[in-house]
């Protein structure tokens, strides 16, 4: 077994480590999470009803405990956990919850398609909220030679929603034809700003057309480790320090002061917290994100206190920003859309409650 | 004896905390001649971390290498899918153009988003299954539901504007509070730990 303090290997049956000392779990239990990591990746190993592990698996696995089969379990039908009778008929909740799915997922379909062809919703004029308009302000003023660092802090699975936020910024900074460096803290980073280069040109071929070519300092990895590297020096941070440092006209002795404005567009908030602690802080130029309406919540204290100098929320924002823009982007065009399945949902809410109220077995 | 008990245990100590001391003191001189050993100990702390895909990438090996070797589909599938990307990022143009260019946009971005727009239909359904309003947690469940999908709702927002201060109400409230409190916990709990030994 591995002692869960050294993480080194003992016989079966010790009571204490023979290389620390320090005292061992009784035989039979799983190891600890810090045996899991000081012995480097003994994967999830613990229940494996009646089986025996492979005799190739590495040692210390083959002897962690397997616990046998339970007769009554399997003697018995598998209970049914949806059903009022006891388990006797599985499979109709399991149809029924099929039918459900499939319902809700059909219905999501033709509402999409629905609010794709008929986008009544598109001309009504959305609220415009300070912030949205404070971050308008903050890329208007911006001097032609601007610098504006732009980090693309999303996944490609959430590209549906922060694509509608980055798209009409991208199109504001290209008009202002501002020297834009590109970065980004996750992998797919440098993809997704592709793609939204790729939409802005094709919505703005003009201002694309203009804009000076951004600089790429591509996917940096190491999360707040990086953003430090980058608030200290973001050429050297780059993996391509040379190229980067003659495309932006940046010095490697330059920190994070070299530009005028930071915009963070993120899905999650964590990175968001990380710019700020890390970057924000030791930074003069104001710090702009673009969160989903899931993170926004979780940052908008960020804001209130002046650390995020702006934060702009999910699709109503976006949908504010191009009416400031005064160009339909993919937010307008998806209004009705957009409308149209908040109020299904909103339906399958009020269902819901309905349904738990007459239902007596409830 | 092994590599690692030749080394003093006092000397790990002393580089963890030097390391430590100097970013630390680079964090309020950031000017100053600490700035290139903090710029150096940065990198490195980058590259041990990239260390971590290698170790995650033996894991994955480790765990589903046998199971593939006994055809089973899932594992065989997930090792193939794993080799297949890793190669294509090594083809020219990365995963922008050529080869990794088309998985990215023709599997990758497709099957993520697919994945991912899912998520309200499992929401919606645990909500018909789930949602009560025999309890008070229910009920106040229901009206905010109600209240953050009205105020989302973009036509209902441009003629009530009320109702979209009442969702922002809601999710910074209670959301965000609690979210924070949860933090500040983690936080007292580290420094607690710091301590305990």
């Amino acid at each position: 077994m591995l002692c869960p303090h050294c993480g080194k290997e003992n016989p079966d049956g010790a009571e204490v480590c023979q290389h620390c000392g320090e005292p061992l779990p009784p035989a039979g239990q799983p190891p600890r999470l810090l045996s899991q990591i000081q012995g480097l990746i003994p994967a999830e190993p613990v229940i494996t009803l009646g089986e025996r592990r492979a005799p190739d698996h590495p040692a210390p696995l083959h002897q962690l405990p397997t616990i046998p089969p339970a007769p009554v379990l399997a003697a018995r039908p598998e209970p049914d956990v949806g059903s009022e009778d006891g388990g006797v008929a599985p499979r109709a909740p399991e149809r029924e919850r099929n039918v459900a799915l499939w319902t809700l997922a059909g219905a999501s379909l033709l509402l999409i398609l629905l609010g794709s062809i008929w986008n009544g919703l598109a001309p009504l004029p959305a609220p415009v909220r300070p912030s949205v308009k404070n971050a308008y302000a903050f890329i208007e003023i911006l001097p032609i030679d601007a610098n504006v660092l732009v980090a693309w802090d999303y996944d490609p699975a959430t590209q549906g929603e922060m694509q509608l936020l980055a798209q009409p910024i991208l199109h504001h900074l290209q008009r202002k034809q501002v020297n834009m460096v590109f970065m980004s803290l996750r992998p797919f980073g440098p993809e997704v700003a592709a793609d939204a280069q790729a939409l802005t040109a094709i919505l703005a071929p003009g201002a694309a057309l203009v804009a000076p070519s951004p600089t790429q300092l591509g996917y940096i990895p190491g999360e707040s480790i990086a953003l430090r590297a980058l608030a200290l020096s973001p050429v050297i941070a780059s993996n391509r320090p040379r190229l980067s440092a003659q495309e932006a006209g940046m010095r490697p002795t330059q920190n994070i002061d070299a530009f005028d404005l930071l915009i963070q567009i993120t899905a999650e908030m964590n990175s968001s917290r990380e710019w700020v602690e890390q970057v924000a802080s030791r930074s003069n130029a104001p710090l702009i994100v673009a969160a989903s309406g899931g993170a926004a919540p979780l940052l908008r204290p960020y804001e209130q206190t002046g650390q995020i100098r702006v934060l702009l929320a999910g699709y109503p924002d976006a949908l504010a920003y191009e009416q400031l823009l005064g160009q339909a982007g993919p937010a307008t065009q998806q209004a009705t859309s957009q409308a149209l399945l908040t109020i299904f949902f909103l339906g399958v809410v009020l269902f819901a409650a309905l349904r738990s109220l007459l239902r007596p077995d409830h | 004896m092994s590599p690692t008990e030749r080394w003093p245990r006092w000397l790990a100590l002393v580089v963890a905390f030097a390391a430590g001391a100097l970013t630390f003191a680079n964090y309020f001189f950031p000017q100053s001649f600490l700035n290139a050993p903090a710029q150096a100990l940065l990198k490195t702390a980058v590259l041990v971390s990239g260390g971590a895909l290698l170790l995650a990438a033996f894991n994955l090996a480790r765990r589903h290498w046998p199971q593939a070797r006994q055809k089973d589909a899932g594992s065989l599938l997930l090792l193939g899918g794993f080799a297949v990307m890793f190669a294509a990022g090594w083809f020219p143009g990365g995963f922008q153009r050529g080869v990794g260019g088309w998985l990215y946009h023709w599997m990758l971005a497709p099957g993520m988003a697919a994945v991912f727009a899912l998520l309200p239909i499992f929401l919606a359904y645990a909500l018909l299954r789930h949602l009560s309003l025999r309890d008070a947690g229910g009920a106040l469940l229901f009206l905010g539901l109600v209240a953050v999908l009205l105020g989302q709702t973009p036509g209902l927002i441009s003629r009530i504007p009320f109702l979209a201060g009442m969702r922002h109400d809601i999710l910074i409230a209670p959301a965000a509070a609690a979210f924070r409190g949860a933090l500040m916990g983690v936080a007292l709990a580290a420094i607690l730990a710091l301590f305990r030994k």
